[in-house]
């Protein structure tokens, strides 16, 4: 019990340490002031939407945020745990009472709240201007589907901050395993392969639809279906074109993607936890 | 992990390269003996596409951002002057179709797509691809459905396909009576009267006997009912007539001889049958007042135009008919389309009851008029409304 209870208590000491220590960096408030910025503007883009404005404005709003939650989560955690190394300071932490896997994972959730912290700001933001524009009756020709504030429209912003859960994970995991630069560049095409997934696995079938596949084309082909089990699928979080449009997601398709999150997540943190158990410090 | 990333961005870059052009057709880029250069394109409209299927399924992050940037291209499309218009015929549909392939859920552009194609270009079947792939996403949104409809039922013979679509589409929640309505029309324009019975019959579930729709629903169904059976019943005489060299002596000798199985149907407007043995014709009498009230409406309004122009009435129908010209203008009252007006008798009294000193000069028996029959009509649907006579069966039950 008392283990158990330490061990909460180191994680959270981390974790709220590596808030704090993320806030502060100024960086993450440009990001939120361009975040902001674009998704205001889209209404200019609106403008020439031809009738369409609520909805051009909802996709550049969702895509805002999936983009500039993913770049916070890049730039603060791909220098996350290397910095600490290189500066020594995590020796002072370890030190202590605190195993790597505490570490890991306090790390992880700082960031992870950050990232969540400033994305449900995006997501605030974007929900309320574009039930302003909907109460204003900017939806030109077409009426705003779904309403001002829909529950679908919630759900996907919701699933938009908790694939965060994953991206956070691998940033972590990079982190600890290669330099700032390489991790962020990791972190960015794991974030883009998650959304190419489907064409992954089609791409993988496709290779064997010749008519004399070659053993080149077995092996790729066996290849990019390993790669599509090991990428994190972004898309079973991707329900933005339903969303848009007013169109439920339901609750078995929701309560799959919280599930898989978790658990891509869980495997992955376990790696981290594996590299930095064998990096010599 | 960069090995695998290597060989992932390797297989991917290999996709470029052999699939190139030959992936998603962006019209940008696509070749044909006619076809622009790349340069000149791009420089023309300004606004570049990502290239290939791979590029655009590195885009899947954006969400319907991609969707949206063919909708705004398409808005440029049609309002753009092409120097060669075949180029914008061509293009459109394929942009078209591309946004609903990234955003299939969108059906209020799907719906727009279907009438900018239709009206910009003859590309009917690019068209039906995009309202066939919404349909796939959104078969519940009535508006595509009936977008489908408008598109076959201006396209020569696809009658029927615009019937099917506008009857599915009815029975979508929200969906508008226009569906049903130009379902009805279609059919029975087509002289399908059977079908007609049978749209007829789903207004009235749908409306309910006791509405206003309801209620022009149930004129109808007893019209096309009447007509179905009409014809039905004429078309068993002539075969008896072509097979016995003769015609029956009654209705009663036709069901015997089994030229009209499960006996005959009573007449809906329960008017009764008017059968000529001689000549070998039957009517509805229901049928015939009213087709003789709507005759007689007509007669009027070119005896209107008549002496509207010459001054005054002809002497008979038969000076009407021969003199008649189509009107010079459209103050002149109805324009009639096609060939003119022929003089026929009255269905059911034969002779018209003409008099030109009077006004109106053609004159109905009170039992002849249009309100007779309408009042005919609602009487029945009272009955059934209040439960005193069966619900309607099927034709020829």
């Amino acid at each position: 019990m008392n283990t158990i209870r330490r061990f909460f208590d180191n994680v959270s000491a981390i974790a709220v340490n590596s808030f704090r220590e993320g806030v502060r960096d100024r960086i993450l408030y440009v990001f939120i002031v361009f975040a902001v910025a674009v998704i205001a503007l889209g209404k200019v883009i609106g403008w020439v939407s031809v009738g369409e404005d609520i909805k051009v404005v909802r996709d550049i709003g969702l895509a805002a945020m999936g983009l500039f939650g993913v770049m916070i989560a890049v730039f603060v955690g791909s220098n996350l745990i290397h910095k600490e190394i290189e500066q020594r300071t995590i020796y002072t932490v370890l030190a202590r009472p605190v195993g790597r896997g505490e570490f890991v994972l306090g790390r992880y959730f700082g960031l992870l709240g950050l990232v969540c912290t400033l994305t449900a700001a995006m997501a605030v933001f974007f929900t309320i201007y574009q039930a302003i524009l909907v109460w204003a009756g900017a939806s030109g020709l077409n009426e705003a589907e779904g309403g001002a504030i829909s529950l679908p429209l919630i759900r996907v912003q919701f699933l938009i901050v908790y694939q965060f859960v994953m991206i956070v994970a691998l940033a972590v995991f990079f982190s600890t395993a290669t330099t700032p630069v390489l991790s962020a560049v990791f972190t960015f095409v794991a974030y883009v392969l998650g959304h190419m997934v489907n064409w992954i696995y089609s791409f993988s079938d496709m290779m064997l639809e010749k008519r004399t596949p070659t053993f080149f084309d077995h092996f790729m082909s066996w290849v990019l279906k390993v790669f599509y089990y090991l990428v994190p699928n972004l898309e079973t979080f991707d329900m933005r074109l339903r969303a848009v449009h007013g169109l439920d997601i339901s609750n078995t398709e929701f309560l799959l993607a919280l599930l898989y999150g978790a658990s891509y997540s869980a495997m992955v943190l376990l790696g981290a936890y594996l590299v930095m158990n064998r990096r010599r410090l | 992990m960069i090995v695998l990333l290597g060989i992932a961005v390797l297989a991917q870059l290999g996709v470029v390269n052999e699939r190139g052009d030959a992936g998603i057709k962006n019209p940008i880029y696509r070749k044909s003996a006619d076809q622009v250069s790349r340069a000149e394109y791009v420089t023309s409209f300004g606004m570049y596409l990502p290239k290939g299927e791979f590029a655009l399924s590195a885009a899947r992050f954006l969400g319907g951002l991609q969707a949206d940037a063919y909708w705004l291209k398409a808005a440029q499309y049609i309002s753009k002057a092409f120097d060669d218009p075949a180029l914008k015929t061509r293009f459109l549909g394929d942009l078209y179709i591309a946004m609903i392939d990234t955003d299939p859920y969108w059906s209020s552009a799907a719906v727009t797509a279907v009438n900018a194609i239709s009206g910009v270009t003859t590309q009917n079947d690019q068209a039906i691809q995009v309202v066939d792939k919404a349909l796939k996403a959104r078969p519940e949104d009535w508006r595509l459905w009936y977008s489908a409809m408008a598109l076959y039922l201006f396209w020569p013979g696809h009658k029927a396909e615009a019937i099917r679509f506008a009857r599915m589409g009815a029975r979508r929640p929200g969906a508008s009576v226009a569906l049903l309505d130009a379902a009805n029309t279609l059919a029975s324009e087509d002289g399908n009267y059977r079908l007609a019975v049978d749209i007829a019959k789903e207004r009235l579930q749908k409306y309910g006997l006791n509405s206003m729709l309801g209620g022009i629903a149930w004129r109808d169904y007893l019209e096309h009912n009447s007509r179905y059976l009409q014809y039905q019943y004429q078309g068993a005489i002539d075969k008896f007539h072509k097979d016995k060299n003769r015609f029956p002596e009654n209705l009663d000798e036709l069901v015997s001889s089994g030229y009209i199985t499960n006996g005959l149907a009573p007449e809906p407007y329960g008017l009764g049958w008017i059968y000529d043995s001689a000549k070998g014709t039957i009517i509805s009498k229901g049928l015939g007042i009213l087709d003789g009230a709507r005759m007689a409406i007509i007669i009027q309004t070119m005896l209107h135009e008549y002496s509207g122009k010459y001054g005054h009435m002809p002497e008979t129908l038969k000076v009407l008919f021969d003199n008649y010209r189509f009107p010079e203008s459209e103050i002149d009252g109805i324009r009639y389309f096609g060939n003119p007006p022929k003089l026929v008798p009255h269905p059911v009294i034969g002779n018209w009851l003409y008099d030109p000193n009077k006004s109106p000069a053609i004159e109905l028996p009170p039992d002849m008029t249009m309100k007779y029959i309408m009042g005919v009509g609602n009487k029945i649907r009272d009955e059934l409304l209040m439960g005193t006579v069966p619900a309607f069966k099927k034709p020829g039950e």
